[in-house]
């Protein structure tokens, strides 16, 4: 069974007048891929920096092999681990340089240190780079050097920051690659933020999504935002003209709405049952992986909700594109934020 | 003009012949100015480096006055100096008036707030991811720091070159706290001064063309340093 190499337990930071990140609990295995998903400004670099221990929550604990981070070991832990940024900043001296900088300050030899970076470099496809300036790279070799920079030190956890956000499609298949090689060789517990929900379940063994500064379990592609109004008796939040969830809590006022996919029932025929939410609508993706298959259906216009069936339910029901089908879900199974 | 063209013609003869004179009082510049230049930037990189970096109540105040000493006259400076140097001076037990020790430090004062406006936005034009990635590339804090002063460092040399520049041109500091003393605290700029005065101009103009030329060789240097392309590709 996989180790929980990183975990974070009631982290409170508050970092803007109207913005709260919040995390109860969230644990990472060696060897596992993580997906960390969410809108901008959602909160997803600010948690990526503390467990990265480069920013300090208000409250709560960082556990790393489970000994809790302090003021005493936190370097050494830092050290276990890398990041890549979004926006890579490459130091102002040759890429040799800029890849062994985290070996030397791991006080590697000097012989080490440039065999190590030279092999990085191989890696990432840029041999012969080694006297090149940042200045005299393009923004996506300027990227590969930074994550040469950052897989040299051979990390237990490694984070990315949307990695794939400044590199064209070649380099992002190269790059994906090599996240799943660290992973299964290294053992190295990968967690990247990505706002490509489709390359989140391909690429990860988990996807976690974070809204308003709150995880949550699972992509956001049933996501829904808007104000909760009493209707009878029900609460409901209108999420078009023509839509309308029922939810149940104590919420009031602006809400998000999370329903996970493998909770939405895909069905030819409307369903009677106790299931609050059904809705008519048209087979747009049909994305086939492994024994699953997700179903993404337009309700409504620019309304798409999505259910993950089975490979066999998926036969048995024949389905196809700009098919009709009622999408069903209970009040009770949605997520409300 | 024909005392011009033949204090010109004196001039070459003697910079050429390595006149004694001329030498020895270019070389006494230079060692007052880099040793001037070196202690200001002692004091002034830390300094600026920490004004930048850090934020504090009175910061922005604080920046404006370093601005403002930039266009402190050298006279200023001078008499300030004498004030204190002087024998009813606070400094005064110490004799340095008149000393090259005297210029040194009026000299310094007047680097002094160039290097560290200079170096604050040197500092402050650091990209902020560079602190970020050194952090996480397991560098401690006092590493991360070190790496906005290395990636500042064409723009840290620039200030110290500058701030060289300024004090090899000034004549104010050095007339008032050195006195022009004949092989003790006679630098080019009071020489020439009082070599005008006197109508012997070949001494002046030699040391006036040194002079150009150190500001040139400054100034060649400090071109060099602002092109030089080591930074990220934003495009």
């Amino acid at each position: 069974m996989p180790k929980a190499i990183l975990s974070a337990e009631r982290l409170i930071l508050e970092y803007k007048p109207d913005f709260k990140l919040q995390v109860l609990k969230v644990q990472f295995e060696q060897g596992r891929i993580y997906a960390l998903t969410g809108p901008n400004g959602s909160g997803k670099t600010t948690l990526l920096n503390i467990l990265n221990l480069i920013s300090l929550p208000a409250t709560g604990r960082i556990i790393f092999k489970g000994r809790p981070v302090d003021e005493s070991n936190s370097l050494a832990v830092r050290r276990k681990m890398s990041m890549i940024m979004q926006d890579a900043y490459l130091f102002s001296v040759p890429v040799l340089e800029n890849i062994t900088y985290g070996l030397k300050l791991r006080k590697a030899p000097k012989k080490k240190r440039q065999k190590l970076a030279v092999e990085a470099l191989k890696m990432v496809g840029l041999s012969g780079f080694e006297k090149r300036y940042p200045s005299e790279l393009s923004s996506g070799e300027s990227q590969r050097v930074a994550i040469a920079r950052a897989l040299v030190l051979k990390p237990e956890v490694l984070f990315l920051d949307e990695p794939f956000a400044n590199i064209d499609k070649k380099n992002i298949d190269m790059l994906e690659e090599l996240i799943k090689r660290v992973s299964y060789k290294d053992k190295t517990a990968v967690i990247f933020t990505t706002h490509d929900i489709w390359q989140a379940y391909r690429l990860s063994d988990k996807v976690i999504s974070l809204v308003s500064g709150k995880l949550v379990e699972g992509g956001l592609e049933n996501f829904f935002s808007g104000n909760i109004v009493d209707a009878n008796g029900l609460k409901q939040v209108k999420i078009s003209p023509r839509i309308s969830i029922n939810i149940v809590g104590e919420k009031q006022g602006m809400a998000h709405l999370c329903i996970a996919p493998e909770d939405v029932i895909v069905s030819h025929e409307q369903i009677h049952s106790s299931a609050r939410n059904c809705f008519s609508g048209i087979i747009k993706v049909l994305h086939l992986q492994d024994d699953l298959v997700r179903v993404s259906v337009m309700v409504d216009k620019g309304v798409i909700l999505t259910a993950l069936i089975s490979k066999k339910s998926y036969k048995k029901m024949s389905l196809s594109i700009d098919q009709p089908v009622f999408m069903t879900f209970k009040s009770t199974c949605i997520k409300v934020l | 003009m024909a005392y011009l063209v033949e204090g010109i013609v004196s001039a070459f003869e003697m910079i050429f012949s390595f006149d004694h004179a001329v030498f020895e009082i270019a070389l006494l510049s230079l060692e007052l100015s880099v040793l001037s230049t070196m202690l200001a930037a002692l004091f002034g990189v830390p300094l600026g480096f920490l004004i930048a970096a850090r934020d504090f109540w009175g910061k922005r105040g604080l920046i404006i006055v370093f601005n403002t000493l930039l266009s402190m006259p050298t006279v200023v400076i001078g008499l300030l100096g004498y004030s204190f140097l002087s024998r009813r001076g606070l400094l005064g037990s110490f004799g340095l008036l008149f000393t090259p020790w005297a210029i040194v430090i009026g000299q310094m004062i007047l680097a002094f707030p160039i290097i560290t406006a200079l170096c604050i936005s040197a500092v402050q034009g650091v990209d902020k991811r560079a602190q970020k990635t050194a952090l996480t590339l397991g560098a401690n804090r006092f590493q991360a720091a070190w790496i906005i002063l290395s990636e500042s460092r064409f723009a840290l040399f620039s200030a110290i070159i500058t701030g060289f520049g300024r004090v090899f041109s000034e004549v104010g500091v050095s007339m008032m706290l050195g006195g022009n003393i004949r092989g003790l605290t006679r630098n080019i700029t009071t020489a020439i001064a009082f070599e005008t005065g006197k109508g012997e101009f070949a001494l002046g103009i030699a040391l006036g063309i040194i002079l150009l030329f150190v500001a040139f060789s400054v100034n060649v240097l400090l071109q060099r340093l602002q092109h030089k392309k080591t930074g990220n590709n934003r495009g």
